[in-house]
């Protein structure tokens, strides 16, 4: 009996509870019977506790180094520390799966412990929903991706037994990297906790009731899945920058569209809930919204997991391929059907009065966020359909994304700015002259400004325009509200900010939410400034980048268990001024026999400075340097700080109404 | 062998667990509440319309409403909200909500299972004859 | 005021559209691999192409700043000399397979803006093979 039998008999026990909680749930809600659906919830519990003993049974023999499992000899290795270990866990495709699984699965027992109180109707059929997904990854976790297969090793009689290499293959060097080891687990809580809202969504549609109830209960859910969602994209594209030396934090890669697209979709649907709530408008929208960003979530998991990315050829070998595709497709099919037999349930309350109304602003962000959506994923799956279709494998590269998001970001970022300041309804004349005269004055200053002093390309400069706009609009905002307050209730400025943000938690977090949006188009924007040399350096070699002037001091070796590393020691000059020193690495690691350069980066609100040591000439005498200068990229972190902050304020509990309630009541 | 053992009680234990439920005799005429009920539901609205006026307020205070939209959409809100307030409180003192209540189908009241008298929405013991519900 | 939405909706398609269109006819790369590229050279000259193979061993070779290598995919070799300015990924060596964006060229040549290469994958998927060896010290 060993480690990897425990962790098999969990997930095969795991896999029958998901589909008994199938069952018992949907036909204890059918027949009413409130012991079946207490089943139905306990089996759900149940199930992630016995992939938590999985989860666990996996980090147990990552620890102890057990290189009998298939999966620990070719993901760990002796020598690699404790944090890497655990993060080994994910570093491959059968650890990920089952994290995958772990995080729904505890996700489903906490909106099951979450609900239950209540006798909600809707949570039985949830549930379906939860454990039919659970259940199709245990499927994986069980028969596709064993992350508890053993080695085996043949008797010169020819009798197998079971065969533990001396050592593991060793972490691939490039995810030995902190952020590459908390990115995934954030992520795939992101991706993972829109499961939720659409398990609601399902349910609601199914028994028609598709008031505002479902949309309040998975309010906080979407708000927390989108979080993890923004905090993984964040990091991902942190440790591109920090680990894969190019220079850059976003390629419009495959795998990085992939976790943009149920971004986008899932912030669509953040926004017209809001419309949902307060008017009855947009119900199609959301039911739409959260179907397709749930569907791209899986989808997402799935390109990265089959490899369908690279060729329509790895797809067929994946071992994952098909069982996702059908799984996506049946989603797919059940929330389409469901739309549409209950399109007469959906009607809109009210009508749209006005296009120049906060209803509208909210219906064209809907709109561009899912025009973005859209061409994203036609961009990111055009190499498959084209091979599928003509045989010939097209690849639409950057230069079509650029074209098409670029403006389509910067109608969003001006709608930002714009949607705000109109009231519901409808906006007279005279309040859009009162509310837009600073903005736009501010605008109009900005932009001969902008043009003169920093850069006379187009996208640029109306991205650099937009980001003053969109500031004022929200300071503004913040400068009218705190002056209410202090009218009403007599408070100072600052007391009436605070009170203000507090009490219109939902409105004034979005406000900030909206700042660090400004903030990270601010820091992409610098990516058209970027300056980049390239030069073959030795000892006492200086080479220019934008205004500095790297000076290599010494070139040295150092070596550890786990990799030989060769340095550079440069000094950066600005002038005759030393501005910091850098030591960029080439490491080779012995247990994966693979090279991994170390980026120096050297921080500044302004721009970065960023040396790569990226290899050695014939001679070995000299080291080939990358340098980049990359203007407001800490913007970008700063905003995505900034962004975190603002959802964590939308999700504080509302203060109460009392006098309003009080008012009508009498 | 002990694993094995371990393994073997730990399942029993937690389909124990799972299955308890089933100890209980089934409830017939079982209905679900809160949220589901008419007066959950009219609870919610409530809540909403509240929420609209504090908004409305307060988009007037920051000047992005003309004196007569803000007068008269607040009049609207105002008298949605006192209807909702009236018939939670019919619902309440009859425990039947009133016909006037628009917001999707009403479920059939429920009866309870001793007596077969009807229950109000929320109830824990029948009003008729005493028995405890679930 | 329908009608002004639904102009609105059918602007924000419309824009979109023709954005995916004139970006898909800016970006459009073919993915070849070297026998196909080989087979078809004449026609491929200016195309943006991602030419996919295995980099042959001993082939890599510095000239300055500029890097030489041949590509093979299933017998046919391809010279490829990378012009591009960012660094070559670390896992690019002898025998890995690689991706090399960039065009042809008049003179029989594939020059490359930028390279990726295939290992992780690869290595990954390789130990449970090795591990079917027989291991004869074990019996």
């Amino acid at each position: 009996m060993s480690l990897s039998d425990v962790g098999n008999f969990a997930i095969i026990v795991a896999f029958a509870f998901a589909i008994f909680s199938v069952v018992t749930s949907l036909l204890g809600v059918q027949r009413r019977d409130p012991r079946m659906m207490a089943m139905g919830e306990r089996g759900t519990v149940a199930v992630f506790l016995l992939v938590t003993l999985a989860m666990f049974t996996l980090w147990a023999q990552l620890l102890a180094d057990n290189f009998q499992n298939h999966y620990v000899a070719g993901h760990s290795n002796r020598d690699l520390s404790l944090t890497f270990k655990i993060g080994t866990l994910w570093a491959g495709q059968e650890g990920s799966l089952l994290l995958w699984t772990w995080v729904l699965t505890g996700f489903s027992a906490i909106a099951v412990l979450t609900h239950r109180k209540r006798h909600n109707r809707l949570l039985p059929y949830a549930i379906g929903v939860l454990m039919t997904t659970g259940a199709f990854f245990l499927y994986l976790n069980n028969f596709r991706t064993n992350p508890f297969e053993g080695l085996v090793g043949i008797t010169a009689k020819g009798a197998e037994i079971p065969w533990a290499p001396q050592d593991g293959r060793g972490l691939n060097p490039l995810l030995q990297h902190w952020a590459m080891v908390i990115h995934p687990p954030i992520l795939y809580i992101g991706y993972i906790g829109f499961v939720v809202p659409f398990a609601f969504c399902l349910a609601a549609l199914y028994t028609r009731q598709l008031g505002s109830a479902w949309v309040q209960m998975v309010r906080r859910w979407t708000l927390v899945a989108w979080i993890f969602l923004s905090c993984g994209i964040l990091l991902g594209g942190k440790w591109a920058y920090m680990e894969l030396g190019w220079g850059g934090y976003w390629a419009w890669d495959p795998v990085e569209n992939a976790s943009l697209l149920p971004w986008l979709a899932g912030t669509a649907f953040l926004h017209s809930i809001i419309v949902q709530e307060k008017r009855g408008m947009l119900k199609v929208w959301n039911v739409t919204l959260i179907c397709l960003t749930f569907l791209l979530s899986i989808f997402g998991t799935f390109m990265t997991r089959s490899g369908v990315v690279s060729s329509v050829h790895a797809f067929a070998q994946s071992n994952v391929g098909w069982p996702f595709g059908i799984f996506i497709l049946s989603f797919l099919g059940i929330s389409t059907w469901l739309i549409i037999s209950r399109l007469p349930d959906l009607r809109s309350e009210s009508r749209l009065d006005s296009m120049v109304s906060r209803e509208s602003g909210f219906l064209f962000n809907n709109l561009l966020l899912l025009a973005a959506t859209m061409t994203v994923l036609i961009g990111t799956v055009f190499p498959m359909i084209s091979e599928m279709v003509t045989g010939r494998n097209v690849s639409v590269g950057q230069a079509y994304f650029n074209k098409v998001e670029i403006p389509l970001g910067l109608a969003l970022l001006a709608l930002t700015g714009i949607g705000p300041l109109l009231a519901y309804r409808k906006t007279s004349n005279a309040s859009l002259r009162r509310n837009f005269f600073v903005p736009v004055t501010g605008l109009l200053v900005a932009a001969p400004i902008l043009f003169a002093t920093v850069t006379h390309e187009f996208w640029p400069l109306l991205s650099l325009t937009l980001c003053v706009f969109v500031t004022l609009t929200i300071l503004q905002e913040f400068h009218k509200g705190a002056r209410a307050r202090v009218h009403r209730h007599s408070e100072n400025h600052l007391q009436a900010i605070m009170n203000l943000t507090r009490r219109n938690n939902r409105r004034y977090g979005g406000y900030i939410v909206h700042f660090g949006i400004v903030l990270i188009f601010l820091g992409a924007t610098g990516q058209a400034f970027t300056r980049e040399v390239k030069g073959t350096l030795g000892e006492g070699d200086d080479m220019s980048v934008g205004p500095y002037r790297l000076h290599v001091d010494s070139m040295t070796e150092r070596e550890n268990a786990n990799y030989w590393a060769g340095r550079l020691d440069v000094t950066v000059y600005k002038g005759d001024r030393v501005v910091t020193k850098m030591q960029p690495e080439k490491r080779y690691y012995f247990a994966s026999e693979q090279p991994s350069s170390e980026v120096s980066i050297h921080r500044q609100l302004s721009e970065d400075i960023y040396v790569v040591h990226a290899g050695y000439n014939e001679d070995q005498t000299k080291a080939v340097v990358q340098a980049y200068v990359n203007p407001l990229v800490q913007w970008v972190w700063i905003g995505g700080v900034v962004l975190i902050l603002g959802t964590f304020l939308c999700l504080l509990p509302p203060v109460h109404r009392r006098r309003i309630n009080a008012e009508v009541g009498s | 062998m002990s694993t094995n053992f371990v393994l073997v009680a730990l399942t029993i234990l937690t389909a124990t667990w799972v299955l308890w439920p089933l100890r209980q005799r089934r409830i017939m005429g079982w209905e679900f509440s809160s949220e589901d009920t008419p007066l959950g539901r009219l609870t919610l609205r409530k809540e909403v319309l509240l929420g609209n006026i504090s908004d409305l307020d307060f988009e007037f205070a920051m000047g992005k409403l003309g004196e007569e939209d803000y007068r008269e959409m607040r009049e609207a809100l105002k008298r949605q909200t006192l209807k909702i307030m009236e018939q939670i409180e019919v619902l309440l003192e009859t425990g039947t909500p009133s016909p006037s209540d628009t917001d999707g189908p009403v479920n059939a009241s429920s009866k309870c299972a001793g007596c077969g008298g009807s229950l109000p929405a929320d109830a824990r013991f029948c009003p008729h004859c005493g028995s405890p519900l679930q | 005021m329908q009608t002004r939405i639904v102009l609105g909706i059918a602007l924000i398609i419309g824009v979109a559209g023709y954005l995916a269109y004139t970006g898909f006819d800016e970006g459009r790369a073919y993915y070849l691999t070297c026998d196909e590229v080989a087979a078809d050279e004449a026609n491929l000259v200016g195309d943006h192409i991602r030419l996919a193979g295995t980099v042959v061993d001993g082939t890599i070779q510095r000239e300055g700043d500029v890097l030489l290598f041949d590509l093979e995919y299933e017998g046919t070799r391809y010279p490829v000399r990378y012009v591009g300015l960012d660094p070559v990924p670390d896992t690019f060596k002898d025998g890995v397979d690689a991706v090399v964006d960039g065009f042809l060229t008049t003179d029989g040549h594939f020059e490359g803006q930028k390279i990726q290469a295939k290992c992780a994958s690869k290595y990954e998927a390789d130990y449970g093979t090795e591990s079917k060896k027989p291991a004869g010290s074990t019996a």
